[in-house]
């Protein structure tokens, strides 16, 4: 009982929120004269929601590195930065075009909230229903067919991995964290996927299925899509303004017209 | 690497196991635990396909899951967090949770391989065991160890526990598959031992358990007090303090203690300092936390306003309620007679009610119309054990010197596993240390045979044909103890050449009971060459129209093999009573009545329809009639017919929606009073400790105020409000048994528990219940008949049965509803006062006939019916939410083979038709039932809040045994097809 003041965000509260969000945006949508996205204050909506749509970052960041006391304090701080800064990058494009690059990463935003929302209100229902699900896994009514041999060579192979990873680290506790990341890039990704290989090969994740064994990969990886896009859009309308423009007139703000 | 000196870890016995679910009751009021969110969970395991087309072959087993506290966790692994939510410590080895840091990912519970992870949906954290540390800190075990009624959950250092197995030379369960070194260990099964685990069959659990939909209204709001965090935290601001008592739930009164902050109950485990359970205790205690703080409960008086059956009603005061009650029962007797008026109690009502104040009350009034749940329940086992030995009294006990002596445990319709699952774990603990012989016969394979050395799947209803079986071949085999019968049994012979000239054979008993020669054979040479046989029998053999003569059958069983009045062998069937004599009434104060229609309500049913033999038009009742009494359409067309219906309970259910006045009573802690009669002679003491909700009274508190109305104050005291004085004046006061049994004893011993008669078992004192045994140290000694023996068969048994068409000689009968024709009884159509009652009391009385029986060529199936899984108890735990979700729906047990024929599979729905109705049900298949059977419990009704169903009642029919009034609630013939 030691979560008395632990922070969260009721299943209602998120489905609030989301579809608040979807309200806000489609009045946006619907503002009948809605600044182009280069106008001042449509580059300033988009500015300040970029920054804000930074926090799933930060919350990625800080729940690795051991700088977050309180963890879900920033999931959810994830979760409200998300929204408002979704709220702001609508009235950013509001007279925008859906049908251009930058498009495919506002519907990647789109689509993060909205698998977000569900993972969390709905579909994580389905880890109270993964309790004993796998009480066969005990093998007492029928034998468990697994190559124990390779199991174990993939754990000799992590093992050994971790003396040059972090010596100081267990294996059997072990995986790697952000500072691994920094400093040994490569042997964490390897590790990774030797870790990866092993719970590939015990099948649990598998036995969840894939709506639920998958979602929060599949959020992690479009929002790894959206990072891409974001900072690639950011880098295209200040440094390649004159190609953003595509000939037109350039009426935001921009450091180089590159591509003009 | 922890150090297996200092790691922690639970020893789970699959041997032991009886899937009760005690723990997960356990882990949720610890650890504030709703719905859906587990620490631990017990999965029954049974057999859907299975090449051996021999019945008794079936398995049932069952897994308790929970964390492995794995070496290498890997879940610990999975979590994302730096530094990670889930820790090792180093010490113990326990894995834990830290709730603070989890951002409720799930990639913990995806990662484990033994799906040992739980999660709180609500408040989007995963949960894991962690052998309760907040109760390690206080040098407590894990809950789920300390109240194992079976004791299949030991706590300990891992190396303790492995050298406890070994020492019992257990085999354990291998179960790092996944290279995770797990530290939990298992047990495995006695008869699994050097078998490759390929030998075992595949089993599967039923689809009723895995089917998460049906469970969808148990949302966290149903969670309340120790059940939800916050509200624990909140409660945790007042102190705790700690008061024994015992459960009120069923008969059974197990040794509880209640925690206590402030007016409300926050946790209730077995009680550790009584010397026999040693707290032990089963789900259903524990889980009354949840009738203690229930948003069902009904908290003022109802009047209804609306016609019956609509649940239309207004809020009332008890004044008018009163009022209104006592002016319409003064009607009734005006105009019908003051028998007019019938009452109905049941085990919630409790003894202080149904020995002491009912009996008062009605005895004032002038009604003879009284009942119990007993005609349903044990009638039949009190009646033939009266007429043998002279009181309801059985000797032995649960302890080792008793019951834990006996070479062998012979069930007969007894599912003792799952109906007193505690002192069922003792038993079977027993059985493995002794290495003792466990026989059950039974329709299907329960939980009890499940863990027995064979198992006798019987056609239901002939267990009187089994025992005759059995006394032919003892008597021919000369395996019966001839001193014994000679000394100690009055009317032996008699029997034995009745039993002879009448050739029930094991040919004979075969062919009625559907099993094998040679099984009845080596079942009668097992209780016979034992040193101590303990013969359990229960509602399997009671709930029949031949109920008193099949009991008198097995008592005879047990006697003529020296099983009677000693240690370590006995006739037994729940649950021992004392003679039990309600309070006196001055001849003067006594109005003159017509005789009780029946000593069962069933019988009613035709008076409140009809007027005849003379009318009932008034019931006052508790519990759920409308639930339990059998052939509930005729029921509720009786019900609807009556003048008034005055409902006592806790909750609003079937029978509340037919009720003029539906009151709101206290029950347990809230009131005070014993529990029940415990099945070991024992007798538990609850103080009033917490005040009842919203105006909710006690049922001692209705019939005294009610009996001001009528000017009982005199008799019916205002101080009887008080539960230690209306116990101590007067039930201890009228029963000599008691007399021991005071408030003052009782509240002074840690268990709050006397055993009865009294004795106090210091050395050189004999316990003169073991008449036999104790009678060379005290001669005297002697049972109460008249002869002071045991009464089998005499000129006085032979009239009173003769007077109802019967012989004393046990002529076997059995159900006219079975597949095969068998001799049954035909009743005669005119009522009589029945000779075995001390009261006049009406019946019918009949004749054994062995004609064809017409019976629509439909009805192709038994119906049996029974008590669901331990969580369960009649219509009150199906209002815990906790006992809904172990056990949510009313299910039909059906044959694999027969379910197949009929195009159905496991989890479909099944329409269940006899003559009398039909309801519907969900198919559990399984293979450990005879094929022609299904099986269906009881305790469901349509007007409960999460699962409601059709009561099996709607199925069964009113055939009344003309010796003891029980009816036969377990032998119909039904169709069975897909919904």
């Amino acid at each position: 009982m030691d979560n008395n003041n632990r922070p969260d965000l009721s299943a209602r509260s998120i489905v609030m929120l989301t579809g608040s969000v979807i309200a806000i945006a489609s009045v946006i949508m619907l503002w009948p004269d809605a600044p182009t996205p280069g106008s001042s204050l449509a580059q300033l909506c988009g500015a300040l929601g970029a920054l804000l749509l930074l926090a799933p970052f930060a919350f990625v960041i800080m729940k690795r590195s051991g700088l977050a006391n309180s963890p879900p304090a920033w999931f959810i701080g994830h979760v409200l930065a998300t929204s408002l800064g979704t709220c702001l990058i609508f009235i950013h494009v509001a007279a925008g075009d859906w049908f251009s690059p930058p498009g495919i990463v506002l519907l990647l935003l789109v689509f993060l909230i909205l698998q977000g929302s569900l993972l969390r209100a709905i579909l994580s229902r389905g880890f109270s229903l993964l309790f004993a699900r796998s009480s066969a896994s005990t093998g007492f009514s029928a034998p468990v067919n697994l190559d124990k041999a390779a199991l174990q060579g993939v754990i000799d192979a992590k093992t050994q991995l971790l003396g040059t990873l972090d010596s100081a680290a267990e294996e059997a506790l072990f995986s790697p964290a952000l500072k691994h990341w920094l400093h040994h890039p490569w042997k964490s990704f390897r590790y990774l996927a030797l870790a990866e290989r092993e719970v590939h090969m015990i099948g649990a994740r598998a036995s969840a299925g894939i709506e639920l064994g998958w979602s929060r990969r599949i959020h992690m990886l479009a929002a790894l899509g959206f990072y891409l896009g974001l900072v690639s859009h950011i880098v295209v309308v200040l440094f390649f303004a004159g190609y953003a423009a595509d000939g037109g007139s350039i009426d935001w703000w921009y450091i180089t017209d590159w591509g003009g | 690497m922890t150090d297996a000196s200092t790691q922690l870890a639970l020893m789970i016995d699959l041997e032991r196991c009886t899937g009760c679910k005690s723990c997960e009751a356990a882990c949720k009021q610890t650890n504030a635990l709703g719905p859906n969110s587990y620490r631990n969970r017990v999965m029954w395991f049974d057999e859907q396909d299975n090449d051996n087309s021999q019945v008794s072959s079936a398995r049932l087993d069952f897994l308790t899951v929970t964390c492995q506290q794995c070496e290498r966790p890997a879940c610990l692994r999975a979590c994302p967090v730096y530094p990670k939510a889930i820790s090792k410590d180093p010490v113990t080895g326990v894995v834990a949770i830290n709730e603070n840091r989890c951002t409720g990912c799930g990639e913990c519970a995806l990662a484990c391989p033994y799906g040992a992870i739980g999660y709180n949906a609500e408040q989007h954290h995963a949960v894991k065991c962690d052998l309760c540390s907040e109760r390690r800190a206080r040098d407590l075990g894990p809950a789920c160890a300390s109240v194992c009624p079976t004791r299949a959950i030991s706590f300990g250092t891992r190396k303790t526990l492995l050298e406890n197995a070994s020492n019992e030379q257990r085999e354990i369960l291998e179960t790092d598959h996944f290279l995770q070194d797990p530290a939990t260990i298992y047990l495995r099964r006695l008869r699994d031992k050097g078998q490759p685990a390929t030998n075992t069959s595949q089993e599967t659990t039923p689809a009723l358990m895995r089917d998460h939909q049906v469970r969808r209204k148990l949302t966290a709001k149903v969670a309340r007090g120790s059940y939800k965090k916050s509200e624990k935290i909140e409660q945790s601001n007042e102190p705790e303090r700690i008061v024994p008592g015992g459960c009120n739930i069923c008969f059974n009164g197990c040794p509880i203690k209640y925690h206590l902050r402030g007016n409300k109950v926050v946790n209730i485990y077995g009680n550790d300092e009584d010397p026999v359970f040693q707290g032990r205790v089963c789900p259903k205690s524990q889980m009354t936390l949840q009738m203690y703080n229930n948003p069902h409960r009904l908290l003022r008086p109802l009047k209804r306003v609306g016609k019956r059956g609509s649940d239309k009603f207004t809020t009332i005061s008890w004044d008018q309620a009163l009022a209104e009650i006592a002016a319409k029962l003064t009607r009734v007797r005006d105009q019908h007679g003051s028998e007019a008026l019938a009452i109905q109690s049941g085990s919630r009502t409790g003894v202080l009610n149904i020995i002491g104040i009912i009996p008062l009350f009605a005895g004032l009034w002038g009604t003879d119309n009284v009942a119990t749940t007993e005609p349903y329940c044990s009638l039949g086992r009190s009646m033939a054990l009266n007429l043998t030995q002279g009181s309801g009294i059985m000797p032995n006990v649960y302890t080792e010197e008793d019951i834990g002596q006996a070479e062998v445990y012979v069930y007969i319709g007894d599912n003792q596993a799952e109906t007193r699952p505690v002192n069922f774990g003792m038993v079977n603990d027993w059985r493995i240390k002794n290495q003792a012989t466990m026989i059950v016969v039974d329709p299907r394979l329960t939980v009890t045979a499940s863990k027995a050395d064979k198992w006798l799947p019987i056609r239901s209803g002939t267990d009187m044909a089994l025992g005759l079986g059995i006394i032919h071949y003892l008597f021919e085999q000369d395996l019966f103890d001839q001193k014994f019968c000679e000394q100690w049994i009055v009317g032996w012979q008699e029997w034995r050449d009745f039993v002879i000239q009448k050739q029930y054979d094991l040919d004979w008993a075969a062919a009625m009971t559907d099993l094998q020669t040679s099984q009845i054979e080596h079942l009668a040479r097992t209780i016979a060459e034992a040193e101590g046989c303990m013969i359990f029998l229960s509602r399997g053999i009671n709930q029949h129209t031949n109920s008193a003569q099949t009991n008198r059958v097995y008592m005879f069983i047990a006697a003529m093999t020296g099983n009677w009045g000693r240690h370590s062998g006995g006739y037994f069937n729940v649950s021992s009573e004392v003679s039990w004599v309600s309070p006196s009434i001055p001849e003067q104060r006594k109005p003159e009545t017509r005789a009780a229609i029946s000593k069962n309500p069933s019988a009613w049913i035709e008076a409140m329809k009809t007027g005849s033999p003379y009318p009932i038009k008034a019931l006052i009742t508790s519990n759920n009639p409308l639930m339990h009494w059998p052939d509930q359409a005729r029921v509720r067309e009786a019900v609807e017919s009556l003048d008034l219906v005055v409902h006592l309970e806790l909750f609003k259910n079937a029978t509340s929606r037919y009720a003029d006045y539906v009151l709101p009573m206290a029950s347990g802690i809230e009131k005070g009073g014993t529990t029940r009669f415990a099945e070991d002679r024992r007798i538990v003491w609850n103080d009033k400790l917490i005040d009842p909700p919203g105006e909710a009274k006690s049922d001692h508190w209705f019939w005294i105020e009610l009996g001001k109305k009528f000017g009982f104050d005199d008799l019916l005291k205002e101080d009887y409000k008080q539960p230690r004085k209306l116990w101590d004046e007067l039930l201890v006061a009228s029963t000599p048994d008691l007399r021991h049994a005071t408030t003052e004893r009782l509240t002074s011993l840690p268990n709050r528990t006397v055993r009865v008669p009294w004795f106090d078992g210091e050395e050189g004192e004999i316990d003169p219940v073991y008449v036999t045994e104790a009678q060379a140290q005290k001669p005297e000694l002697s049972y109460p008949t008249a002869s002071g023996k045991l009464e089998f068969w005499t000129g006085e048994l032979e009239a009173k049965f003769q007077a109802l068409g019967l012989s004393a000689l046990p002529e076997f009968y059995s159900e006219a509803e079975q597949l095969i024709d068998m001799p049954h009884i035909d009743y005669d159509q005119a009522v009589q006062v029945s000779s075995f009652f001390d009261d006049d009391t009406l019946v019918c009385s009949g004749k054994i006939v062995d004609e064809k029986v017409i019976k629509p060529s439909e009805f192709d199936t038994e119906l049996v019916t029974g008590r669901p899984p331990a969580p369960h108890f009649h219509s009150w735990t199906h209002y815990f939410w906790q006992a809904q979700e172990m056990w949510p729906e009313l299910y039909c047990q059906i044959h694999p083979d027969k379910a197949n024929t009929l195009g159905i599979k496991d989890g479909d729905r099944v329409i269940v038709k006899t003559e009398n109705g039909e309801i519907k049900a969900r198919a559990w298949l399984y293979r450990g039932i005879r094929p022609s059977s299904v099986f269906i419990p009881i305790g469901w009704d349509e007007q409960q809040p999460y699962h409601p169903a059709a009561s099996v009642n709607h199925l069964t029919g009113t055939r009344l045994d003309p010796v003891s009034q029980q009816a036969n609630l377990k032998t119909h013939l039904c169709r069975v097809s897909k919904a």
